[in-house]
């Protein structure tokens, strides 16, 4: 389209959000979980106001030097669905950046060693009444599938969404006797760590259900990855992020002594299942300080334009009136590059 | 309790569930005829409603096992006009044709279900019980009386005047079911063991002469050549409305669902005009309605034709991607509560 | 969803009379994948009917490289 015209105006969609990073920018799409890399000065090309400033205005602030550039851009976003032109700008609104959640408890993951003896089906029960939708147990030790099968029973009707168990590699264990137990739990995906081989195992045409055998080993020190393709773009996920530690809001972590912490790296613990209802816990203030520890607010992680699709467990500090994440990635925004 | 009218799979009502349960509110459903018993039933409750006498005196007492129930809000969902359940079988041994004696045992079942649903409505409540009740050309007829723009429209059993009617609007017309509710169309059907699955769209007839020359009366709209296509979800007497812009393709008409990964929907929260907003208003209040999933066209030429209002019609999709969070609008409207 | 009605013409074979109306020869057909989304669905006690299962909007956790 030519954007020569007067009073043509181009707007993203609000499901791209261009985000900025010390180097680099991005557009989020929330739509197509999938990001587009953009040079830092498109980004701030793109944050002018767009409803109130025609195409040819925003060339003009740049002193026309960027004429070609704007045009080559804006149809090629258009062009590749990121936003559209318009010469009525005015009845379109940006969504607001609200986020609430109904779940009291969002996530929870689950620790358990030889020595562990708290009541695993007892948390079950509170998480689910809790409307908690994600649960990962990690398990150290040998694992006892008959046992398991008793405790993860109780979440056979509840509104959990995903259970992930981490079990150890073992030459006893047999596919069949994993294949017999993933069965009866429709939400439950297997992952078989510390394996010989690598290799995934789906259950049935029907399901999304998996036994995942990998060679990686799992123990109580393991950090947490960050990559790319372990980043997460949706609608609500960049939403809560705007507000909420995504790592860490409404999550509710239980280590091998009962202990129940805001995730298992962390040093603090705020009560023991053996003693407290996690309902009780969970809605201390100071349980939930760390929920409000957005990205945005802790430092690289507010210069980096991965900040909204990264999901980090990682503890936060506080030195000299500043956040800090203590286990940090290998992403450098300052460099944009990964060490 | 909070009485939710729904069907065996309706998401959305997940959603609200989830408010409800995230305020701590009971609740129950009732699906009409259900083999689960976990869902509400009326017909194993005994029902008094009571009025009239010079102290117009009222009451309205449902018991089970001698309980009464204490309503606190009905959301008719989805309600169901079905009374099957109330109609069980039972031994008939005169001459009286058994079948003549079922139809007016069924119009008295029915005129008192109705009359169940009249007294329902006096409680708080989202949505109506009678939703089959809209007719599509009185809601057009109505929508123009009240200042809102609709398409050039015809209702006829002659093939003479549709031929007319087609030359007037540039040979292109559409036809459309004059029923507006959806699930009526949206029937799984098991045929040699396959699941085909009929439904109706709006159908472009642009050649008028292999169309059928005897019809029973139909509607027939002019094609309108659409900028975009506007929902509106009126709540309450809000309007909340988004742009949608598809990509056009067969898939996307035909079910949102199965939208296209790479070609998404793009939706943008979208304000009306306030005359449109006006008129919109009017009608829902005209037609008694406090919901409705409401289709607008901005045409080509710069009109906005109002085409349907659907009682029942799903707001998810806009609720979501324009963060509007109406579920938990609907939840704290059952409740009564100001967020 | 592909429109099957002409390979299904006999589903719904309308014939043209004075009491049908001219929309119902528009009805479409398409078969639909046998269960293929049925196991994404399962019984959840909370919204008495069924719920989704294996997806949600963001993970747990990333403790191992792994792609569920």
């Amino acid at each position: 389209m030519s954007t020569q015209e007067t009073n043509l105006f181009f707007l993203l969609f609000p499901a791209c959000i261009p985000i900025k990073g010390d180097q680099s920018s991005i557009i989020m799409d929330l739509d197509r979980a999938s990001y587009l890399e953009i040079p830092n000065l498109l980004f701030d090309i793109l944050s002018n106001d767009l409803q109130k400033k025609e195409v040819k205005e925003i060339k003009r602030i740049y002193k026309n030097e960027y004429d070609d550039g704007i045009d080559k851009y804006f149809n090629f976003l258009a062009d590749n669905e990121y936003g559209f032109f318009t010469k009525t700008p005015s009845p379109f609104r940006k969504p607001s950046t609200e986020f609430y959640s109904p779940y009291k408890i969002i996530s929870s993951i689950l620790e358990i060693d030889k020595d562990s003896n708290y009541n695993m089906s007892e948390v079950f029960r509170q998480l689910d009444t809790l409307s908690c939708q994600l649960i990962q147990i990690r398990i150290y030790d040998s694992c006892n599938l008959e046992e398991l099968a008793v405790h993860v029973a109780v979440l056979n009707e509840s509104s959990v969404r995903t259970i992930e168990i981490y079990i150890p590699y073992n030459d006893d264990i047999l596919e069949k006797d994993l294949l017999h137990f993933i069965h009866q739990f429709d939400r439950v995906h297997l992952i078989i760590y510390s394996s010989k081989i690598n290799k995934k195992v789906k259950i049935s045409r029907n399901s999304t259900q998996k036994i995942i055998y990998t060679s990686n080993k799992l123990t109580k020190q393991s950090k947490e990855i960050y990559a790319l393709k372990s980043f997460t773009i949706s609608h609500q996920m960049y939403y809560e992020s705007l507000h909420y530690n995504t790592g860490l809001f409404r999550k509710t972590c239980i280590d091998s002594k009962g202990n129940i912490k805001n995730y298992l790296s962390h040093q603090e613990i705020f009560g023991n299942v053996a003693q407290n209802t996690i309902e009780e816990v969970v809605t201390k203030e100071v349980f939930q300080e760390k929920y409000i520890l957005h990205n945005d607010l802790i430092e690289k992680c507010k210069d980096c334009q991965f900040r909204h699709m990264c999901l980090s467990n990682s503890d936060i500090k506080f030195d000299n009136n500043k956040y800090y994440k203590v286990d940090t990635c290998g992403f450098d925004p300052y460099t944009n590059s990964w060490n | 309790m909070h009485l939710i009218f729904s069907e065996h799979l309706d998401f959305s009502v997940n959603r609200v569930i989830d408010w409800l349960s995230y305020y701590n509110q009971q609740y129950d459903k009732y699906i009409g005829h259900s083999t689960v018993d976990d869902h509400f039933a009326f017909n194993d409750k005994m029902i008094t409603m009571s009025f009239g006498g010079t102290d117009k005196k009222e009451s309205f007492i449902v018991k089970n096992d001698n309980q009464e129930i204490d309503f606190d809000s009905i959301w008719f969902r989805r309600p169901s006009s079905d009374i099957s359940p109330f109609l069980l079988d039972f031994e008939h041994k005169a001459t009286y044709p058994k079948d003549f004696l079922e139809y007016t045992i069924q119009k008295r079942i029915k005129v008192f279900w109705d009359f169940l649903g009249y007294k329902l409505k006096e409680k708080l409540h989202q949505g109506s019980f009678n939703t089959t009740g809209l007719n599509k050309p009185i809601v057009l007829q109505e929508a123009q009386n009240l200042g809102l723009t609709i398409p050039k429209t015809l209702l006829t059993n002659d093939k003479e005047e549709l031929k007319k009617f087609f030359e007037q609007c540039n040979k292109k017309i559409i036809t459309k079911s004059i029923d507006g509710l959806i699930p009526q169309h949206k029937e799984k059907i098991t045929d040699n063991n396959k699941h085909l699955l009929a439904y109706q769209l709006t159908t472009l007839i642009d050649n008028i002469e292999n169309t059928p020359a005897t019809f029973a009366p139909s509607l027939f709209q002019e094609c309108i050549d659409k900028e975009y296509e506007i929902r509106t979800i009126f709540l309450n007497g809000t309007l909340y409305s988004a742009c949608i812009f598809s990509q056009l393709n067969e898939q996307t008409k035909i079910d949102m669902r199965n939208r296209d990964a790479n070609h998404p929907t793009r939706y943008i929260p979208y304000q009306l005009d306030n005359k449109i907003e006006t008129s919109i208003i009017k009608l829902m209040n005209t037609l008694n309605l406090d919901y409705g999933a409401i289709d607008i066209i901005k045409g080509l030429d710069g009109h906005y034709y109002f085409l349907e209002i659907n009682p029942v019609g799903q707001y998810g999709d806009v609720s979501l991607q324009c963060n509007y969070y109406l579920n938990k609008k609907i939840a704290e409207h059952l409740i009564n509560v100001q967020p | 969803m592909k429109d099957e009605s002409k390979k299904h013409k006999d589903f719904f074979n309308i014939p043209e009379h004075t009491s049908i109306p001219f929309d119902l020869h528009y009805i479409c057909v398409s078969e639909k994948e046998n269960t293929d989304d049925i196991k994404k669905f399962h019984y959840m006690k909370k919204y008495k009917s069924k719920g989704v299962i294996l997806d949600f909007y963001k993970k747990n956790s990333n403790i191992l490289e792994i792609d569920i």
